[in-house]
């Protein structure tokens, strides 16, 4: 039992085994390597955190991803699930602080995450609604983390599978490839910060 | 840059073929028609693409050697001297357009691994120092890369302030 305890703590709590999964999908999908992600990898590698407790973590929660009703507001259900895991808290929290889901106040200065609130307010519920401390070099840790997954799949996923030719939706996933260099640049930005 | 106008061809015609032209009313002989001609234009147009370059290459080429083999015959007017002069200025221009495009896209694809690869060796070979070096040059470097993918891609639409993208011209060096 303690042995498995162990088990749990390293393989699901340290995120080590996301960034082999997502190192993975970068190796075998890319279509021209990018260096910058490399230092990404790297740098995961070298920052695990150690988490402080066990979540149901989602994997792709943001606005977007849930049903609700118009009447009230109340959200409903939450969807695509297919990312699920148990692991750090932290990485569902990063994942709503990544840009492509928020946008600018009307100021144009001003990022609203998710299009709610700005990045220290939002923390700052989040602390108050769980009563849960954000750790900043964990959140970190998971924007990184976060931020290169997104780039392995759309930068390195979405022209696989239009190379592949065995979808309905190819125009759609030129889109999302779209998008992969604005991953990019958040991802830059953010190496820049902890490098 | 992955969407290169080959990739885009093949999947817009793959979107046409498989989701559009079936959704059409049958009886609709002329947007049938239509659908399926625009589909064989740009076949047609993704199959003679990557030729395009060496077409032009080919088609100066013939040129110069017709100009070169008139101009010699002729005699010393005006005009002969103006075929002369440009037939020059050709002959130098065909000299620095000798690479392929295709084999310029394959070099770029081999230094991005090989730098790849070398920032993986540093990190886990090398001292704390130089791997960290390594590592900011690497970000310091995507800043330009990244700030023209942006640009190239602006057309998609998903730039928060498309304002702060520069022109995608001024990004791109002079081809000289």
């Amino acid at each position: 039992m303690h042995g498995f305890a162990i088990f749990f703590q390293f393989r699901i709590v340290r995120a080590g085994w996301q960034i082999n999964w997502w190192e993975r999908v970068w190796n075998e999908d890319y279509v021209s390597d990018v260096p910058l992600v490399h230092v990404a990898i790297n740098w995961l590698r070298k920052n695990l955190p150690a988490g402080d407790r066990l979540s149901i973590v989602h994997g792709d929660f943001r606005n977007g991803n849930f049903l609700f009703r118009e009447a009230d507001g109340e959200i409903t259900a939450w969807l695509d699930w297919e990312l699920a895991h148990i692991g750090d808290r932290h990485e569902d929290l990063a994942y709503l602080l990544q840009h492509s889901y928020g946008h600018y106040a009307e100021d144009g200065k001003t990022y609203l995450v998710c299009g709610l609130t700005d990045r220290a307010d939002f923390l700052k519920r989040y602390e108050e609604a769980t009563g849960l401390p954000v750790d900043p070099a964990t959140l970190k840790f998971y924007e990184v983390l976060n931020l290169f997954k997104c780039a392995a799949i759309t930068r390195g996923t979405s022209p696989r599978i239009m190379i592949g030719g065995k979808c309905h939706q190819d125009t759609v996933i030129a889109y999302a490839h779209a998008i992969s260099y604005l991953l990019m640049e958040e991802l830059r930005l953010v190496l820049e910060e902890v490098i | 840059m992955e969407l290169r106008p080959e990739l885009i061809l093949t999947t817009v015609i793959k979107s046409l073929g498989d989701n559009v032209i079936p959704a059409i009313d049958p009886d609709n002989a002329p947007a049938r028609q239509q659908a399926q001609l625009s589909i064989a234009l740009l076949e047609i147009l993704k199959s003679r693409l990557p030729l395009m370059y060496r077409y032009d290459r080919h088609d100066l080429k013939s040129f110069v050697e017709l100009g070169e083999t008139l101009a010699s015959s002729g005699s010393n007017k005006e005009a002969t001297r103006n075929i002369e002069r440009l037939c020059s200025e050709a002959r130098e221009l065909l000299g620095r357009a000798r690479a392929d495009p295709g084999e310029m896209l394959e070099r770029s694809k081999d230094l991005r691994r090989a730098i790849s690869v070398y920032v993986d060796d540093v990190r886990e070979t090398g001292d704390e120092h130089t791997a960290l070096k390594v590592d900011r040059i690497v970000v310091a470097s995507a800043e330009e890369l990244t700030l023209r993918e942006r640009a190239w891609m602006l057309p998609f639409g998903f730039e928060a302030d498309p304002a702060i993208v520069p022109d995608l011209e001024t990004l791109l060096d002079p081809v000289r």
